[in-house]
């Protein structure tokens, strides 16, 4: 009886080094853990503060009127300016929503869009611009701009596609494709065209928006822009 | 009868007695370890979430820097770019800049290119007495943008200050010529490198340029 008490001291003494390892386990998680979701949303926060600064600097910067590089040109002017310019021009005499922007302004776009993401070399993009439609007020698409990866046989190319699709739901669908890393930001984007209906000769204002999103590239395939909405750029860009 | 009986009692009770400790010997041992675990777990904790702490302190404050620094993400003139440090107030040590990158050469992503230039400021853009604009780039000459045109290689400015702010011990350190220890003062501390799209106003037009920041 005597003898059993020795024996119950260390079997309470092992159970207690038990309970103590699985605090220590605990402590050490805890430990490694500690601070982690804090770290991964200040990364997202960077992610977002750069897409912002992004579509500051695309609203502001300037390019030329000729789709020379502001280094290259005598002709600079802001790419926002060619664009509402553009869309003010066109819109009246226009057949298709096609030729609402003009091709200069079009590789103007992109080749800013391409500065703006050089240092993000794993990222594509797509710069979306909606305005009212005619009828019901509704916010579509004007044009969408894609820089991606296409899936060739057994490697990828670099490609440059502008859309022209008739409603958001596809620009969504993509998107759900490409979620990893995706980042959307938006603002407010004025637009004016000329209206020449009697009694109504003038300039109307459209509130539309521009979206700037960008994702993780991962290599599509083709069919995701198709012939019917999307022009192929790359060639055009030069 | 009854003396057999306590013989027998006492006999018993101390077999195999060493000692009030030594008794209890084997329970301690177990003891001892599971007190030096947990002591030692407790100490990792600290030094981690200590560690951690700084970090994370040191991260936000990189972005609060970073954000602004950034102001409007348009910058008019080198007093424009300046006035952004007013708005920082911190402990950490930081500087930042504006960089061009060309789209035909190699991207700046890391920050050991910056220091691999043995005059810093060097790295970045500056601007010249008559608003010229001069852009140094990866090759060895830059590009200036001035009234009469765009030259390709230009010359830096001889009487230009670079777009650049460091806080003040890293001025310090930069004016002194000690690039080399700062460098190392960096690689041993948990440093946050940014780089931003801005736009900067030259001659001919708003370029997009970056806006690169370092904070430790």
């Amino acid at each position: 009886m005597f003898n059993k008490k020795g024996q119950a001291a260390a079997t309470d003494a092992l159970i207690f080094l038990s309970i103590v390892s699985v605090v220590f386990v605990m402590i050490l998680t805890y430990g490694m853990n500690y601070g982690l979701n804090v770290m991964n949303n200040a990364e997202k926060l960077y992610t977002n503060n750069y897409h912002y600064a992004a579509l500051k600097a695309f609203m502001s910067a300037s390019y030329g009127r000729d789709a020379n590089s502001l280094l290259d040109t005598n002709l600079p002017d802001s790419v926002a300016t060619m664009i509402k310019e553009d869309y003010g021009a066109n819109t009246l005499n226009s057949t298709s929503d096609k030729n609402y922007i003009s091709l200069p302004t079009k590789k103007a776009m992109f080749k800013v869009l391409d500065a703006l993401f050089l240092p993000q070399t794993q990222r594509s993009y797509m710069l979306l611009i909606t305005h009212p439609s005619a009828q019901n007020q509704t916010s579509v698409p004007l044009i969408a701009l894609f820089k991606t990866r296409v899936k060739n046989d057994d490697s990828s190319e670099l490609k440059y596609y502008i859309c022209y699709f008739k409603d958001m739901s596809k620009i969504e669908d993509y998107l759900q494709l490409h979620s990893l890393g995706l980042e959307i930001v938006q603002s407010p984007f004025i637009l004016y065209k000329k209206i020449l209906s009697p009694g109504q000769d003038g300039i109307q204002k459209e509130e539309g928006n521009i979206f700037l999103a960008s994702w993780t590239t991962i290599p599509d395939n083709d069919s995701n822009f198709p012939n019917k909405f999307c022009e192929n750029f790359t060639e055009k860009l030069g | 009868m009854l003396f057999k009986k306590l013989k027998k009692i006492k006999f018993n009770s101390f077999k195999g007695f060493i000692g009030s400790i030594g008794d209890d010997l084997p329970s301690l041992v177990p003891l001892f370890f599971a007190l030096m675990i947990f002591f030692a777990a407790l100490a990792f904790a600290f030094t981690t979430i200590n560690n951690r702490n700084a970090t994370i302190n040191t991260y936000i404050d990189s972005l609060t820097i970073a954000r602004s620094a950034l102001g409007s993400g348009a910058y008019y003139n080198l007093t424009d770019f300046l006035n952004s440090q007013k708005q920082i107030v911190t402990m950490s040590n930081y500087f930042y800049g504006l960089i061009y990158l060309s789209p035909s050469e190699s991207t700046t992503n890391n920050f050991e290119d910056v220091f691999s230039n043995e005059e810093l400021k060097s790295v970045f853009i500056q601007e010249c007495s008559d608003n010229a604009i001069y852009l140094p780039t990866d090759s060895s000459s830059g590009i200036k943008i001035s009234k009469d045109g765009v030259k390709k290689p230009g010359q830096p400015c001889d009487d230009g200050n670079a777009f650049f702010v460091a806080s003040s011990s890293v001025s310090e350190a930069i004016d002194s010529g000690n690039l080399q220890s700062l460098l190392q003062d960096i690689k041993h501390k948990k440093y946050f490198y940014y780089l931003y799209p801005v736009t900067l106003l030259t001659p001919n037009g708003y370029l997009v340029v970056y806006l690169m920041v370092m904070v430790w």
